[in-house]
Parts: C-alpha cells; structure tokens; sequence
C-alpha cells in the first residue's frame, strides 16, 4: 500500500461542493470522484506500507475501535505528528484504500449528511479536534497518544480509552492530553482506582476530566511531576466513589 | 494553551492585573530556522527583586509553555537563567506554535510576601504550591512557515476549483481554507482549465481570474478588525500574503495602516502587475501561439 494524499485541490473542491455531492459518499466505491476530476485525485508519497485491512466483523462497529487502531499505529506509527496532521493524507487515505470501512464505522449509508461526510472523510473542526474526527486519523492518534512502550502492553491505555467512544472525547479531545506523561499520569491512576474496585465509567471518566481541567486551570501541569498529577487524581476518583 | 486574563487567590505578577506595583515580567522569543528545525531564543526580563531571587535559589523557574494545537505538541522548557535557547524538531511541529511565558514555583513556598504587592495584600502571607503560577509574561504565536513540505510541496495560495452548483453563474471567492479558494462555474472551470497549461496565456488568466480573487480577499480582510483579521493567521494563504506585503510594502497587514492602502493597487502588484502582459498577449500574442500550435 502506498501512502497517498489528496491532491489539495481536489480536496479543496470536494469540500467546498459537498452539499451538492454528499449523497455520492454513500455509493458503494469511490470510482465516481476520479470520474468527476477526469484524472485520479491522489499524489503518491514516499512511503509504502505492508497491505492491511481494518476489522468490520462486529455487529456494533465502535467495538472494533481497539483493534483498528492497533492494525492501523502498528502500520503507520513511522509518521511524524506534523504529517500525521496533514487533511490531505488522511483524506487520501480514508477515500482511496478505507471507503467501505469508514461507511461501516460511521454508517455513512444511512446517515448520510454534509456534516457526517465532512468529519469522517475530512477535517471539519480545529485542528486538534479534527485529528480524532477523521475516521482514518483517528486511529492513529489513538493510538499516538495512548501506546505507551514502557508498559508490559503498550496498548494497555488504547484498550481502555476504546472501550467508550466518550472516553476519547473526555481524555485525548483535551489539550492535557498532547503531553504524554499527564495522559499516563491520568490514565494510570483510573487504572488503579479501577483495581481499586471504584466504578469506572463516562460520568466519572468525564468527571475526572473536568477534575484534570480545573487542576491545568491551577498549576501548570507539565511542571508537576508524574506522581504528583497520579495522586491528585486517584484522589479524586476515590472521592468521587465517597460522595 | 491560550493566556487567559483570570484572577487568582493569590497575587500574580502580570501586565494585566495590578496585583504587584513597581514590577513586571515579560520575555522576548524569537523564532529562527536551525537547519529543518525551529529555533527559539528566549530573553526574561524580570523586574521585582524577590521574584527573581526565587528563581536564583531555585524555588522558583521561568517557563515558557509551548504548545501546538495542530500536532498535538506541547512541552514545557524550565530555566533559572534569563537567557536560554531551544531547538524544536520540525516534525513535532507545523502550523502555530504558541509560547507562554510564567514564573511558576518548583517547590512549595511558604509565608511568600513580596514588597510590591499591592496594598490590598499588605501584611498578608500566602502559601504557593508546587506547579502554581507566580508571573505571567506575554504570550507569544509563532506562525512555523517550513522549507520543506512534510509529504508533498504545494507551493500556490490559490485554488481554482469547479463549482458544482449548477445555478452558480459567477466566480466566488472562499477564504475559510488554507489557500485562498476560487470557484468557477462548470463552463467556466473547464475552459480555465484548458488554458491553464499554457504558458503564455498566465499573464490573462491571472489577470482575469488571480487578481479579482486577491482584491476580494484584500478588501475582506481590511474590513476586519485587527482581532478579526488575526483569525486568519492560521491560513497559508494569510501568512503568504502577510510575508509579501511585509516584504513588498513594508506593510503590517495586522495594523490599521494597512486597511488605507490601495488594495487594487497592491493585489496587482503581488501578482507582478500582469494586466500589461495579458494585453500584449491578446493584442498578438496569443493568436500567433495558437497558429504555431495549429501547424
């Protein structure tokens, strides 16, 4: 597999027209838009991958977040953030080799809208939101900001924010999580109340978050160290089960 | 992170509160290329005696918070020195990189008073914690504009595209995008096209098409108030156009100047004034360059 862009004029021409061709994201492949330039839209880059497929098995599509971001970060965990931000690789990507993957994660088929086409296909927010609203970017940076190697699995955090769409808009849509050792402090304290036996799920998830939040308001976390951050959360998460 | 004007339970040096009296803290940052990478040279001004005595006795270190929302990057570089550089890799970074400069205590400090608080805090001791702001200097955006493209170069800050609403009957200008976009009509986007890899039909089409296009996004922007117009920053388009009219003008397009400046006048030069040229080519040029093809 060749890692392609989109051409940026291409993808500047499909998003600024998309109410006019949003529907046609819903056809069964993506043959229509080379007919629509009259040449293939995508540059190849210097990079070529192994071929990979995602996983489509399951009935309920989020449950295969977990292994779609291990098969996509093992594959492309080459890419440096600054490319790994680029629209145009990640909308080349989505359309040329994961078209039917993201119609099956997203139900495109169904809920085909401008809105829908414009988040999964595209960027369609600031920057550092659009990098987990992209279908395809959003495993990598799933997996970028949660594949800690220090850990006997390295995907022990990705497995855990994957559980819960909500998780990763609570932990990785926030900007503590662009520092790594606050996202390890923060997850591996919900670790351990969790072992602790605490009920972990979104609202205290979310409110943990909000806890992380309030403290970024306070301190300037990256000052703290990594212990230090731990503690003030698992003392949260314990009191949370306390009130 | 974003410098936000809040108050705290404790006084902050800062340029807008009046917590301290006779004392600042600011920080110039510069940004230079280091090879591929980012350079950035950082100076602290520090002017209150206790402040800087707590950064002496390591109780207290500048910070200057990066952080780049595009990447994903952030990092905090902790110094007890007022002059200090710092050397980023490009390719953690692309797009804006916004620096904040603080005081923040490195160790809990107890019984603090200062000389210069205000007298409201007069006769007052306050506990700072690990982590907690002291100072805070002015935020500094740095726009990263790199050499090298990542992936691809793609050099043009315009995009001609089709429009493929069929009722559109005229050229519209989008500036929401990384480059300044440019919509044309079906009939029109292919005859542009047709023409478009024909070198010496460039001086007519960007006379026809780049120039009205750049005069739309010109008047736009000098309609916009500065805070408006500093929205844009984040578009290649914006920051091309701010570089050349810098260069070319020495002209600040986020400075009130710029809204009195001719921007008929400009655009066309921007472009190298090519009405001449487009012309010249229309007048004898074109029909010959047409025959020879013919032939």
């Amino acid at each position: 597999m060749i890692l392609v862009l989109l051409e940026e004029n291409c993808l500047l021409a499909l998003k600024s027209n998309l109410y006019n061709l949003y529907d046609k994201f819903a056809l069964p492949d993506p043959e229509w838009i080379t007919e629509y330039f009259g040449r293939s839209p995508f540059i190849e880059t210097r990079y070529s991958v192994p071929d990979f497929l995602l996983d489509m098995s399951e009935d309920k599509p989020h449950l295969t977040e977990f292994e779609n971001v291990r098969r996509l970060y093992n594959s492309l965990s080459f890419l440096t953030p600054s490319q790994a931000s680029d629209e145009r690789l990640w909308a080349g990507l989505c359309i040329k080799y994961f078209w039917t993957y993201i119609q099956y994660r997203w139900n495109i088929v169904e809920k085909c809208t401008v809105g829908n086409v414009r988040q999964h296909f595209f960027f369609d927010y600031g920057a550092r939101r659009s990098l987990t609203r992209n279908a395809i970017s959003r495993l990598w940076w799933i997996g970028r900001l949660t594949y800690d190697p220090s850990r006997k699995d390295p995907y022990e955090f990705t497995r855990f924010v994957c559980e819960n769409a909500d998780y990763i808009m609570h932990i990785l849509e926030r900007n503590t999580s662009n520092n790594f050792m606050i996202t390890r402090a923060f997850l591996s304290a919900i670790s351990t109340a969790r072992e602790e036996g605490y009920l972990i799920n979104t609202d205290t998830v979310g409110e943990l978050s909000k806890y992380l939040n309030l403290l970024g308001g306070t301190y300037i976390l990256d000052c703290l160290s990594e212990s230090e951050i731990y503690e003030k959360i698992l003392n949260k998460a314990r009191s949370i089960k306390a009130s | 992170m974003e410098i936000r004007h809040k108050l705290y339970p404790y006084p902050v040096l800062s340029y807008y509160s009046d917590d301290y009296v006779v004392s600042s803290f600011d920080a110039v940052i510069e940004a230079s290329k280091d090879g591929h990478n980012i350079r950035i040279d950082f100076l602290a001004d520090i002017n209150n005696a206790a402040l800087s005595d707590l950064v002496a006795y390591g109780k207290a270190k500048i910070v200057y918070h990066l952080e780049c929302a595009q990447t994903g990057y952030r990092n905090a570089v902790l110094t007890n020195k007022n002059e200090v550089s710092y050397v980023l890799d490009h390719k953690l970074i692309c797009g804006r990189l916004q620096v904040c400069p603080f005081i923040v205590a490195t160790t809990e400090i107890t019984d603090y008073v200062n000389e210069n608080f205000h007298e409201d805090y007069r006769g007052f001791k306050f506990t700072i914690e690990k982590g907690c702001i002291m100072a805070i200097g002015k935020q500094v955006n740095i726009d990263i504009e790199k050499d090298i493209n990542d992936l691809l170069n793609t050099p043009s800050v315009f995009s001609i595209v089709k429009n493929t609403d069929e009722h559109a009957s005229g050229m519209i200008v989008e500036l929401n995008y990384n480059k300044i976009l440019i919509k044309l009509p079906d009939k029109d986007f292919y005859n542009f096209k047709s023409l478009k890899g024909q070198a010496v039909v460039q001086s007519v089409l960007n006379s026809l098409v780049v120039i009205p296009a750049l005069i739309y996004a010109l008047e736009d922007l000098s309609k916009k108030s500065l805070d408006e117009r500093y929205e844009y920053s984040s578009y290649a388009w914006y920051r091309a156009i701010k570089k050349a009219l810098a260069n070319k003008f020495n002209c600040d397009i986020e400075s009130n100047e710029f809204s009195n400046r001719n921007m008929l006048e400009m655009a066309q030069k921007l472009i190298n004034a090519p009405l001449s040229d487009a012309l010249q080519v229309l007048v004898s040029g074109y029909t010959s360059a047409i025959e020879e093809d013919d032939e």
